[in-house]
């Protein structure tokens, strides 16, 4: 019997929902997931589908209504927010369209700041560690760069440094090539890969590219708060297939 | 976490306009608290060791009437077995060069106990006070102020008033100085007191010398006496109630002054009252800084909450940088607050010097204490003031968490909660008002109430007055501006508020202070022009004794009263005596015929009331002395006279502005009985085709025939130079309603500024809309306008109040003075103009940045 590997991420009848001025609205409903260590897999679907709340209620930034969510094998719904900040900083790295770096610190410091903020490493030794991280994503010659100092696709590379120079062990990534144009974003996704695979990360990525999302191991389509049942394709024309991996099977 | 720190705080160096504005706030905020604490520590210190100059170690002192008693009695009491007894002669002296010293006669023999100046033969200036009549210890510090230097000092007998005068051989340092006596011109001999290791500025005499130069031969002012406990205490009670002629009271130290001690404190209250509102501006500008910060910066924010700061680290954070804040704006507070009561202490001693006791203060002396206490205040002050923007910071998420939209409007929600908080802090006070509770705090808190629940009101009314604005008027003028304006200010209330609150409160102190001094001014103005009845006065030229009130000729009175031009003469002269209150302020007055149609009566029946005071034991008292000692029409009170210590009716009460404890009015022939009355003024009123001009040249013209001098003076002149006493009394709260409107401008400012900036990106879609920047512009400064506006509109009703409440509750706590509320005009229109102006002047940086903006980089999508 073939070792199957441990999960990093596992959602079971999940779901969100926020009471507004209408009353009760659904976001997501029903969603199960399984992410393996080492696993890629992008998630599609149209503006508001519930993508972005399904990242965030991995993340721990939303507390799910219904269902509930493991991050490597802790339940978050468990958790009080400082248990969840503290998983957040050791488990987990971000990557977001808007890059979301610290403007006031320099690429160096950005990249410096979870091992800081999680006691791994402090002063000359963050920074040691922080300058090979710079190094692998190819800004070793920008560290004391701003951010207003660097271009988009070098924003991005440093947000990329920081969520994984703390080796965690799941990346969520949501439209990271979004506010790039394709040749720097092709380069920036190429990154995010390789570290992803040096690392042996998680890697769960929303997207709106079928290109991006077919160099994926999995592409997973959400509709209307919901993930399509595997194989179904959904019926808005230039979406792509989705599936569900469970027990690291399709 | 360095990098947390240095994540957060590197922000100061990209906005530091806000930082500095917000720092220059809590400083001048600080500077002007400290510096009125100081400058009244410093007073209240000059004040304590006045007493201990004056009182020495003595723990009673036993006073007769005003005029003093016979110099038999110290005798008598030495023979009954007293021995710790020092008599005393004591009052001020004129020196020829117009300066004034206040001398205290002493018999060195008895002084041991109770001062070290003049105590014992140990040193030869002592020795020469009993041996040689005309010596006086002055201060060292006088000697070296006359302008001689320590050579000449050191050259005896040459003449104060001639420096090039003959000198005399001599060892010690002295110098001839001539005084201004009663009876005429003397020269003495001011020898260097020793050094006590004390500030000393009396002048200390032999009581032989200090009777003939303050003419009181055979008499003493006061005994002093140590009783160390209670029984010696009671035995000489009982001793001086036995003499046959008891005209003697035992009175401790501590009361005598008590009263004067109160009354500077309220003044004193009142002072740090005032500086105390500047402080809570600047609380506002701290919490409008430091909200205006963590919003700007929600960004970093959600970026660190995404990567895994905590909420309780961004609480940290936010606090750290309010607590920075304090600590830079307190220390560069506290050193111009030094500087500042170096301005002001010598204001502060002055307005107590007019209107309580005699202080000299030259130098402000800051305590560890009192800065450490206001590095403490401007610390705590700053962490309140950011806990509310800390607690909103750490309430975001990160992505996907509370942005500005829902900030608002939990703003705009709670702007409900505060309208009833606001009417149940106004109930509150007007509770404590209506049921007169806890008599001068009671008011403070009162007050505080007052403006804390008017304040409370304001977010809700501003809600409802620009959705108005942006709305129904903005329709009705056809003006998108003004629609523009409104709901762009109402949809940023958490910002304008805050801002529109500060300014409210500082032009709200501004209008009640006017109204408290204009309503002051006019009543003590009316007062005079009731009171000064007279056409012309003649007062002593001579400074009176605290407790001797005597100055002219007793036989001036009648001869001037048979001149063809005069046609009525009073007199009148002030006292101190012992009642069962203590020593108290007696004004003995013979008065015109129809005096009493002058006096401003506020209780008691007008019938018949000049026969009962000429022709039984009644009194009037003022509404001070009333309102103090809690004494009414139809009480008694006992009161020292030369016939006896008896009981006089109060038989009315009137009002009167002229001693802050309050007095006693009696008429001259009562307290003297058949003795001639003696006075320190008189009043003429001509007689009829008689101009005032011809009788102050009468009077003239016969004063230059006596050796007494005297001072002749119209009604116009004491009316101008009490009037200037008065503006001087004000000149500090003046100064302190300007830095309280300073600090307020700042916190305009910023606010401003920041609301401004912070909507960048508004007004470049405005523009790319088609908005002229001349359009911009004109926007920026209408919002300014409404805010500005509506914080000097809000300010006129909590400004009447306040200043309603400072005259009929503080004041009438503080001092017992009553006076009619007065509204002025021309300060309410000077507050409106300076809320518009300075939130339009606010306005002037933020138009002209937000006109000339690139517009690209504010278009820019951020998260």
């Amino acid at each position: 019997m073939p070792q199957i590997p441990p999960s990093v991420l596992e959602c079971r009848a999940l779901g969100f929902s926020y009471r507004g001025a209408a009353g009760a609205t659904a976001v997501l409903s029903g969603v199960d997931l399984t992410l393996l260590a080492g696993q890629r897999v992008a998630i599609a679907g149209a503006s508001g589908s519930g993508k972005s709340t399904l990242l965030h209620l991995a993340a721990g930034l939303e507390t799910a209504s219904a269902g509930r969510v493991r991050v490597n094998g802790v339940e978050l719904g468990g958790l009080g927010e400082r248990e969840r900040t503290i998983l957040r900083r050791r488990d987990l790295g971000v990557v977001f369209q808007a890059f979301h770096l610290i403007p006031t610190l320099t690429a160096l410091e950005n990249v410096a700041l979870p091992l800081e903020l999680d006691g791994r490493a402090w002063g000359a030794q963050a920074r040691e560690r922080a300058r090979a991280q710079l190094a692998r994503v190819g800004l070793a010659d920008k560290a004391g760069r701003y951010p207003e100092q660097l271009s988009g696709g070098e924003q991005q590379r440093v947000a990329i440094g920081r969520a994984l120079v703390h080796e965690p062990a799941l990346i969520l990534a949501d439209e990271p090539t979004g506010n790039l144009d394709s040749a720097t974003g092709e380069g920036v996704f190429r990154l995010l890969l390789d570290q992803v695979a040096a690392t042996g990360s998680a890697l769960l990525m929303v997207t709106h590219s079928p290109a991006l999302a077919a160099r994926l191991d999995r592409t997973l389509h959400m509709v209307d708060g919901r993930l399509m049942p595997e194989g179904a394709l959904p019926t808005v024309p230039g979406t792509i297939g989705s599936g569900t991996i469970e027990n690291g099977r399709e | 976490m360095k990098l947390l720190l240095r994540a957060w705080l590197r922000d100061w160096t990209r906005h530091p306009l806000q930082r500095l504005l917000t720092l220059l706030g809590v400083a001048i905020a600080i500077a002007v608290v400290l510096a009125v604490d100081l400058a009244n520590q410093s007073a209240q210190r000059a004040f304590d060791r006045s007493m201990v100059e004056v009182a020495g170690a003595a723990t009673h002192q036993i006073l007769g009437p005003a005029e003093g008693f016979s110099d038999h009695r110290y005798r008598a009491l030495r023979l009954a077995g007293w021995r710790d007894l020092a008599p005393i002669v004591e009052g001020p002296l004129r020196l020829e060069t117009g300066e004034t010293v206040y001398v205290l006669g002493v018999d060195p023999l008895a002084e041991a106990p109770f001062r070290e100046t003049a105590a014992g033969f140990g040193s030869v200036p002592v020795q020469r006070l009993m041996t040689e009549p005309g010596t006086v210890l002055v201060p060292p510090e006088w000697l070296a102020a006359q302008g001689l230097g320590a050579a000449q000092r050191e050259a005896p007998g040459r003449d104060a008033a001639d420096p090039a005068g003959g000198a005399e051989a001599g060892s010690a340092a002295e110098l001839r100085v001539t005084v201004q006596t009663p009876t005429g011109r003397q020269r003495i001999t001011a020898l260097a007191a020793p050094e006590t290791g004390r500030e000393n500025r009396i002048w200390v005499t032999d009581i032989a010398t200090a009777q003939v130069l303050l003419d009181r031969i055979g008499v003493l002012d006061r005994i002093d006496a140590r009783l160390e406990t209670p029984e010696q205490q009671a035995r000489l009670e009982a001793l001086l109630a036995a003499d046959p002629d008891p005209v003697l009271d035992l009175v401790p130290v501590a009361a005598r002054d008590a009263a004067a001690r109160e009354l500077a404190q309220a003044f004193r209250i009142n002072l740090t009252a005032m500086s105390l509102l500047a402080l809570l501006i600047a609380a506002f500008l701290i919490y409008n800084t430091q909200t205006f910060s963590v919003l700007r910066r929600r960004e970093i924010l959600s970026s660190l909450r995404l990567i895994g700061v905590s909420r309780g680290q961004v609480v940290g954070l936010v606090l750290f940088e309010a607590l920075l804040v304090g600590l830079i704006g307190t220390v560069l507070g506290a050193l111009a607050g030094i500087a500042l009561a170096q301005a002001l202490v010598g204001q502060v001693a002055r307005t107590v010097s007019d209107h309580f006791f005699v202080v000299a203060v030259s130098a402000v002396e800051p305590r560890p204490l009192a800065l450490v206490a206001m590095l403490a205040l401007g610390l705590g002050l700053s962490l309140l003031a950011a806990l509310a923007p800390a607690w909103e910071a750490a309430r975001g998420q990160g992505i996907g968490g509370t942005g500005r939209a829902a900030l608002e409007q939990r703003t705009r929600s709670l702007t409900g909660y505060l309208l009833l908080a606001g009417l149940l802090a106004l109930g509150l006070g007007a509770a404590i008002v209506a049921l007169g509770l806890g008599a001068l705090i009671g008011g403070f808190i009162a007050l505080f109430l007052m403006i804390t629940g008017f304040l409370l009101l304001l977010p809700r009314l501003l809600a409802l007055g620009l959705r108005g604005l942006g709305g129904p008027v903005a329709e009705r003028l056809n003006w998108p501006l003004a629609r523009l304006a409104g709901r762009s200010l109402e949809r940023s209330l958490s910002r304008s508020g805050p801002a529109v609150v500060a300014l409210t409160l500082a032009l709200a102190a501004a209008i009640g202070v006017s109204v408290l001094v204009g309503s002051f001014r006019i009543s003590v103005s009316d007062w005079l022009g009731q009171t000064l009845t007279s056409d012309v006065y003649v007062v002593s030229a001579s400074p009176a004794s605290a407790r001797g009130g005597l100055g002219l000729p007793g036989d001036w009175a009648d001869a001037m009263a048979d001149w063809p031009e005069v046609a009525s003469v009073s007199t009148g002269s002030t006292l101190e005596a012992v009642s069962e209150h203590g020593v108290i302020q007696l004004f003995l007055l013979a008065p015109h015929p129809d005096w009493l149609e002058h006096l401003p009566l506020v209780a008691g029946d007008p019938v018949g009331l000049d026969r009962r005071l000429r022709e039984t034991d009644s009194i009037l008292i003022t509404e001070g002395l009333a309102a103090h000692q809690d004494v009414a029409v139809g009480d008694r009170l006992a009161i020292s006279t030369p016939q006896g210590r008896g009981p006089f009716v109060v038989a009315g009460i009137y009002r009167d502005y002229s001693h802050p404890g309050g007095t006693v009015l009696m008429r001259a022939d009562r307290y003297y009985g058949g003795a001639p009355p003696r006075f320190g003024s008189m009043g003429l009123q001509r007689a009829a085709g008689v101009t005032p001009e011809v009788l102050e040249a009468r009077i003239e013209a016969w004063l230059r025939e006596r050796p007494t001098p005297a001072l002749i003076t119209r009604p116009e002149a004491i009316e101008t130079e009490s009037m200037a006493i008065f503006d001087r009394t004000f000149a500090i709260t003046h100064l302190l309603r300007l830095i309280t409107l300073l600090v307020a401008f700042v916190a305009i400012l910023s606010a401003l500024v920041a609301l401004q900036m912070e909507r960048a990106r508004e007004y470049a879609v405005l523009r790319s809309t088609g908005l002229l920047p001349a359009g911009v512009s004109r926007l920026v400064f209408l919002q300014g306008a409404v805010l500005g506006l509506f914080a000097a509109v809000a300010a006129i009703p909590l400004g009447l109040g306040m200043g309603w409440m400072l005259i009929e509750v503080i004041n009438r706590e503080a001092f017992g003075w009553r006076m009619d509320v007065r509204v002025p005009a021309l300060p309410l229109a000077e507050n409106l103009l300076i809320g518009l102006g300075a939130a339009l002047l606010a306005s002037i940086y933020p138009a002209w940045r937000l006109a000339r903006m690139p517009l690209v980089p504010a278009l820019r999508v951020t998260a």
